[in-house]
């Protein structure tokens, strides 16, 4: 049957090239109309089944809360400037009115000043009410004192949790300004005392009032879009708007870097760098084995036959991908370069049969019949070996492996269909027309590798040593192989150098805010506060935000509200501000002093802690003791002070009048006893955490580490499924994504190699031959992982899928070598490796420089995936080519000796 | 003679391992009690915490401990930044107190710092206080197991009402040395951490474990303590336990 068919394709071709030519041009175009639909999205969601409770609960997610997606703006350098730049930047963003709905970028501060007690712990209202006792100097310091003692120092659990360090920064924050504005007022007078003093209460009972990193150094906006991240053009397009207007207004604030990151930037940044991954290396790739086949074949024009062959068969397999997936993944955006690397060795078998026919003086019609015949049933075999090892990809359950799966499978069977039926044509026509115009006979040169032969044959002779030398060599790396470890963290398979994720890590470091946090939806508000006490009360967490934040319960508001009415009561009862006497100054400059020994002493618990930010702030308020000259801004206030003390006194009465009645206020404004209710909440914290529908209410849990490793996810994930089963998030969706690829790996690993037995099994119809076969690939794989191992290269998301693909491409080395031999017989070694042993070579030089291609992508888990495979086939070539020759000479010689 | 010779040995042997069977649960627990509360010790010691996200630091340490481990004190040697802080336990915990030469001040921690970490350590305040399982738990034997290769005794330690915080804790004891090879720490329904013992050696009579293993199953971190040198049995004054001797250099 399929002689039937090549030689009808053979004739076909020889008598009617031109008819061939153009009903292939007529399908190719239909082809590209259709491929040019397709459409690429590059986050691991895309990966996961769809119908995975977690996943749809994560796109509602995004449809429900208008700011689960949003544009950030991030901006590093000087506070001043990051302030200034913030106001810039915030109104040109906001002007886009079609696609940017708000920006926000600074504290709810109304709210916060009508209802911020309350938002406080009952204990550390407790702990701070003396605070409001008496604003006068010496009193409230020594107050100020005694709440840093009771909340910070003596309490070591005070700084235990991200969500208390980022308190007690924020607290020290405040206290660092109150003491640099007191300073100011001490060294420079009066001038701006009112607006210092104000400022200063402020950072001390609200805090810094822009979106501004405990360092100063980091400032971050907030754009909401009106559109969602699904909407990939627009994405793009608003994208590089805001990027451009950043460039523009952050050129006039030297040492200032800003840009876009999160979600929005991440997935325009990935998207543009896989098209352009896409292109590049298809184009490396082509170019790289056109270039190969000009070396090897030292001919122009089969090179560019094949490279046509290839380009009609990838433009049929897009077309068929936009027919049936629609849209490419992480996983399938390089099926492109798959094909090119796996197309071209259908064109490679065919070209140098027909040229070795052609230099043995064959007609066209004679070389074209056995090309096709010779090489032909090796192709068939070897594309449905591989088609079929892809195709086994379609069982998974993760869109992304499945959609490979149809892709690259119906890829190489199409592929293998155009190159049997244009490239045959394309030499034909070739030759005749040389033929005609130089109207004598083409004189090719053979081109067979005689070395490959006399290699093989040598291998034959000492098979006994060398398959001792190739188990000592597989054992040493099977053992490696055994050793490789996976990375789990999938940043890692990020395009490497973006800004968006430049940015992205700084923000991790400077606000311990990450995207890799677990989300859970509630039906009510008291489910969101149950939900938000058990997530806090894990040790894992590290923060958590939730609407009950805001809004406190009705038990918890009593509770705040009584130590809120005694601040209240303190406040309106000691109105007078009386002057500090000059017997009080020593007193007060212990005080001061007092207030460094608690800096001091909470910087050292904060170190022997771990909590870094906290040290670090305190050393920005009481030096660094491992400095050289540690300089401490309270020890500088002191001595300042202590060398004049009469007009120092004067001083500090100046400033405290001004600050005593700005702290009043703003502190009587907090001490509303009003309850707050949800209908006081500002529009962008209903935004955050109330469903655009009102009906859900979104709780966000931010794990206190970095979650990837293996370890921690797992537990991460199985606590947060505990704390309730709807959780959703990147961190859960990736580990349960990470279980499904392990799962369905495995599955179609060992389906494949069944598939594949079978198939050989149907070819050769002798188990021998099947089993001989498979010997090289799976010592291969073996060599291939050990190898990997062995240069540090770990086992990613999308590497793993190497394991299943090298299966069906590794696969082919051998079965065409074992096609020859059946064809020219025992005791043909040398022959078949001469002949064959090019073709092999040079079919997986070229799959290896295609998947080499790869390395140079920017998306770093394609070049993850090009370089296993690049390794694989290149083991797998040389398992094939040693060993087969070997175990075909144990054999001839067991024979040999039987007979 | 030979034979009779190797027959009393082996029914030695015999009689001592009916002997170690016949031990009552509470004779078990006495003898732990006994291995491992200590008159008196001083060693240095080496802490290695590592978090869940990867980040180590490692801290070293003098410590004296008396009077069963009823007072303890740690001096931090390592690094510079903490060379000198010292923290000053008594009455098993109960009272803890912090002093560093930086502000030459004694600080009093909170009354429920013992159940909290001792510096970011996975180690709480009442892991490492004295204690006495006898006194401070309800006991039940739950049978033998063999833990990393060593037959152990496996028991059940409900905390009473003065014991630590745990909802339980689940001990494996070394059969032959009466030492704690492992301790898994519960909440009421899952495990929070398990402490693993090894490098186990035999100094001045007591057997020792020179390295002990916490692991936090509930984020994933672990700390390491490594005893650098050891000395048990030494006199040490009662003022070395006070809050004035705090303050000497």
């Amino acid at each position: 049957m399929r002689e039937k068919i090549l030689k009808w394709i053979a004739h076909s071709a020889e008598k009617r090239a031109g008819m061939m030519l153009i009903g292939i041009l007529i399908l190719t175009v239909i082809a590209g109309g259709l491929a040019s639909r397709l459409k690429l999205t590059m986050h691991f969601k895309n990966l996961m089944p769809q119908n995975h409770p977690m996943v749809q609960e994560f796109n509602q997610v995004i449809d429900d809360y208008s700011t689960a997606s949003m544009i950030i703006i991030a901006a590093t350098g000087e506070e001043k400037d990051l302030k200034q730049f913030a106001d810039e930047i915030a109104g040109k963003v906001a002007a886009l009115k079609e696609s940017i709905k708000r920006v926000d970028y600074k504290l709810e501060r109304d709210f916060i000043l009508k209802h911020g007690l309350k938002l406080q712990k009952a204990k550390d209202l407790k702990n701070s009410r003396d605070l409001f006792k008496d604003l006068n100097l010496l009193p409230w310091l020594r107050h100020l004192n005694d709440n840093f003692e009771k909340t910070w120092v003596q309490d070591e659990e005070s700084i235990s949790t991200k969500e208390k360090e980022n308190n007690a920064v924020m607290f020290l924050d405040g206290i660092k300004f109150w003491l640099q504005s007191l300073q100011a007022a001490i060294e420079n007078g009066d001038s701006q005392l009112d607006k210092r003093a104000e400022t200063a209460a402020e950072r001390l009972l609200i805090g810094d009032e822009y979106m501004i990193s405990p360092d100063k150094d980091m400032l971050l906006l907030f754009a909401q879009p009106t559109f969602t991240i699904n909407e990939m053009d627009r994405v793009i397009a608003v994208e590089n708007r805001i990027d451009s207007l950043i460039a523009e207004t952050a050129s006039r604030f030297p040492g200032l870097f800003a840009g876009t990151t999160g979600t929005f930037a991440l997935s325009r940044d990935e998207t543009v760098a896989a098209s352009e991954d896409m292109y590049i290396t298809s184009l490396l790739a082509l170019g790289l084995i056109l270039a190969l086949f000009i070396i090897s074949f030292r001919m122009w024009v089969a090179p560019i036959f094949a490279g046509i062959s290839l380009i009609v068969g990838i433009t049929w397999a897009a077309g068929f991908a936009a027919l049936s997936v629609g849209t490419l993944n992480i996983m399938t955006s390089m099926f492109s370069v798959i094909l090119i690397g796996l197309g071209v060795d259908f064109s490679i078998h065919i070209i140098s049969v027909y040229i070795e026919k052609r230099a043995a003086g064959k007609t066209i019609a004679e070389a074209l019949e056995m090309a096709l015949l010779k090489s032909g049933n090796g192709i068939i075999t070897g594309s449905l070996t591989t088609a079929f090892a892809f195709l086994t990809l379609t069982i998974s359950d993760s869109a992304g492996m499945s959609e490979f799966g149809i892709v690259a499978g119906s890829g190489v069977i199409f592929c293998m269909l155009a190159t049997l039926l244009t490239l045959p044509a394309l030499l034909s026509f070739r030759d005749r027309i040389l033929h005609r115009w130089r109207q004598k006979k083409h004189v090719v040169r053979s081109p067979e590798f005689k070395f490959l032969g006399s290699m093989a044959e040598a291998i034959s002779r000492q098979a006994v040593l060398v398959l001792i030398v190739l188990l000592v060599i597989t054992a040493v790396l099977t053992y490696s192989a055994w050793q490789i470890t996976f990375d789990y963290n999938y940043l890692n398979m990020e395009p490497a150098g973006l800004t968006s994720i430049k940015l992205q890590h700084r923000m991790e470091d400077e606000f311990d805010v990450t995207p890799d946090f677990a989300i859970v939806t509630t039906r009510s508000i008291d489910e969101s506060r149950k939900i938000t006490k058990a997530a806090k009360d894990l040790k894992m967490v590290g923060m958590v935000t939730s609407i009950s934040e805001y809004l406190p319960s009705a038990e918890e508001q009593d509770k705040r509200l009584q130590v809120i009415k005694e601040i209240r009561h303190s406040l309106l009862q000691n109105k007078t501000i009386r002057p500090l006497k000059p017997a009080q100054f020593a007193a007060y400059c212990d005080e001061l002093n007092r207030l460094e020994d608690n800096i001091i002493e909470l910087a050292q618990l904060a170190f022997l802690g771990g909590q870094e930010k906290v040290d670090k702030k305190c050393k920005e308020i009481s030096g660094d003791f491992d400095a050289e000259n540690r300089v401490s801004l309270v020890a500088n206030l002191v001595q300042k002070l202590k060398s004049d003390p009469a007009q120092a006194v004067q001083k500090l009465n100046n400033f405290n009048t001004e600050f005593a009645p700005h702290f009043r206020n703003l502190a009587l404004g907090m001490a509303t006893t009003t309850p707050v209710a949800l209908a006081d909440l500002p529009e962008d914290i209903k935004d955050r955490f109330i469903s655009n529908d009102g009906s859900k209410f979104l709780v966000t849990i931010y794990p206190k580490e970095q979650v990837w490793n293996l370890e921690f996810l797992e537990l991460f994930t199985q606590r947060m499924q505990k704390l309730d089963p709807r959780v959703t998030g990147i961190p859960t969706i990736f580990y349960i994504l990470i279980d499904i690829i392990g799962r369905d790996g495995r599955v179609a690993g060992g389906l494949t190699i069944i598939i594949v037995f079978l198939l050989l099994l149907l070819d050769f119809r002798k188990i021998s031959y099947a089993v001989l076969a498979m010997i090289p690939l799976i010592v291969g794989v073996i060599w291939m992982l050990g190898t990997m191992q062995l240069l540090g290269l770990q086992l990613t998301m999308v590497n793993l899928m190497g394991l299943p693909l090298i299966i069906g491409i590794g696969i082919d080395d051998g079965v065409h070598i074992l096609h020859r031999y059946q064809i020219e017989g025992r005791g043909h070694i040398r022959a078949v490796f001469s002949s064959t042993g090019k073709a092999v070579l040079l079919t997986s030089l070229t799959t290896m420089l295609a998947f080499g291609s790869l390395f140079f992508a920017t998306y770093r888990g394609l070049g993850s995936l090009g370089t296993a495979l690049f390794i694989g086939v290149g083991t797998c070539y040389l398992t094939s080519t040693i060993i087969l020759p070997a175990l075909l000479g144990l054999l001839e010689m067991k024979l040999k000796v039987n007979n | 003679m030979k034979k009779s010779g190797l027959f009393i040995i082996l029914l030695a042997l015999g009689y001592q391992r009916a002997a170690a069977q016949t031990l009552t649960p509470q004779e078990i627990i006495r003898k732990i009690d006994t291995t491992e509360r200590v008159a008196s010790s001083w060693s240095v010691m080496r802490q290695i915490i590592t978090t869940s996200g990867g980040k180590k630091r490692t801290l070293e340490m003098e410590t004296w401990m008396r009077d069963r481990n009823d007072k303890q004190l740690m001096v931090y040697t390592a690094p510079k930044r903490v060379k000198g802080d010292k923290i000053l336990m008594l009455n098993d915990g109960d009272d803890i107190w912090f002093y560093t030469p930086k502000t030459d001040r004694v600080r009093h921690l909170a009354s429920h710092a013992k159940k909290q970490k001792v510096q970011g350590s996975d180690f709480a305040y009442e892991d490492i206080s004295g204690g006495e399982i006898e006194k401070d738990y309800t006991y039940q034997l739950l049978g033998e197991e063999k833990i990393v290769g060593v037959d152990c005794y496996k028991f059940e330690l409900i905390p009473t009402a003065s014991g630590p915080s745990y909802a339980k804790l689940i001990l494996w004891a070394d059969k032959e040395k009466f030492l704690t090879l492992r301790i898994d720490y519960y909440e009421p329904d899952e495990i929070l951490k398990r402490l693993q013992m090894d490098d186990i050696r035999q100094i001045d009579g007591h057997w020792t474990a020179f390295k002990m293993l916490m692991k936090n199953l509930q984020d994933g971190g672990e700390t390491i303590m490594e005893i650098l040198k050891i000395k048990y049995d030494i006199k040490i004054a009662d003022k070395i336990f006070t809050t004035k001797n705090l303050k000497r250099r």
